[in-house]
């Protein structure tokens, strides 16, 4: 984790303080200074802040904004676009589950007489389809099958 | 409200939240340049700072409805190109700075004589391109200081807005990077062209 580091004492030492005043009078007077007044390390410094001024090599490309741009407008859509389609199927959800509420009691009346009892012929063949289903389900599992050769 | 690209930061600002045509853009081509500077100088990936660029100006446009004009929008965009950048070398565990103490700035300083004329001992190039790869071993956040003072020539006052740092640690790492760089030059004496 990176904490920002303690704000340090001030410069209390009067060659820290002298080599400030240094450092700083010589980026102010870079630009108009004599490049060859005051001393070597007025000189130094002026050179330092010289190269400091220059920016880097590699730059972003020419079409950034634009690119940055279309990319931030395409989200924004996007975003408009799911909030939509969550309130959409919300809105389908709450209606379903009022709709089913309000009915339940006579879907479960008209289930009930739909469905055949165990024993009725009916029954007894919906029962034969779903052993059937089911062993195939399971057979299909625990046969081994052959490597793809695609 | 005439022409967007010479439109004050407010009203480019109103004009972005109102989503007028190339307003966003003129946004991201005013403040390219700062943002680069930051993240470039933080993160050393070039690759890695180009996608950082594009996720705080992505950021900057849904977040720009909370921005007060309480500080200068340079500011603001700054301080989140610098928490991008920032989160950046969280994720990577890579450390933003060294710590500071007198000490060290007082054997920094001590190292560094001021005796011969380095200006005739080595040429301007060679001498740019030494300090440049000096500046590279510098700490992320030392890098940056540089880069917002000298680079963008942004006050410090500014700088504290941005980073959220005192003024007096700002100041402290200014003052530590240019005299290990000036120490760079002084190792120049006698290097010839």
């Amino acid at each position: 984790m990176n904490l920002p580091p303690e704000d340090p004492a001030p410069f209390d030492d009067a060659a820290m303080e002298r080599e400030w005043h240094a450092q700083e009078d010589a980026t102010r007077g870079e630009r108009d200074a004599d490049p060859s007044a005051g001393t070597n390390r007025d000189r130094q410094y002026r050179r330092l802040a010289r190269m400091l001024r220059e920016p880097p090599a590699e730059q972003l490309p020419a079409d950034f904004a634009a690119q940055v741009a279309a990319r931030a407008t395409a989200t924004s859509v996007a975003g408009v676009e799911s909030a939509l389609l969550i309130g959409l199927l919300l809105a389908l959800l709450v209606v379903a589950v009022a709709i089913g509420l309000t009915h339940a009691d006579r879907w479960a009346a008209a289930f009930g007489a739909l469905s055949p009892a165990a024993n009725a012929p009916a029954g007894v063949w919906l029962m034969t389809l779903c052993g059937c289903l089911a062993a195939s389900w399971v057979i299909d599992r625990w046969t081994p099958r052959r490597p793809s050769t695609r | 409200m005439g022409d967007i690209h010479s439109a004050p930061d407010r009203d480019l600002v109103g004009a972005v939240l109102a989503r007028r045509q190339g307003a966003f853009e003129e946004l991201v081509r005013r403040y390219q340049r700062l943002c680069w500077h930051i993240i470039r100088r933080m993160v050393r990936d070039p690759e890695a700072a180009r996608e950082l660029c594009q996720d705080t100006f992505l950021r900057v446009y849904q977040a720009l409805h909370q921005y007060r004009h309480d500080s200068p929008l340079k500011s603001w965009i700054g301080r989140v190109a610098y928490n991008v950048a920032l989160r950046h070398l969280e994720q990577k565990q890579v450390p933003i700075v060294n710590p500071i103490d007198d000490a060290g700035h007082r054997a920094l300083m001590e190292s560094v004589a001021d005796s011969a004329d380095v200006e005739l001992a080595c040429s301007e190039a060679e001498a740019s391109r030494l300090l440049h790869a000096a500046l590279d071993t510098l700490p992320p956040l030392q890098r940056t200081l540089l880069a917002l003072y000298h680079l963008e020539e942004i006050p410090i006052p500014e700088i504290t807005r941005i980073t959220g740092l005192p003024a007096g640690t700002i100041k402290s790492h200014l003052f530590r990077s240019r005299l290990s760089l000036r120490g760079v030059l002084d190792a120049l004496k006698g290097v010839v062209p």
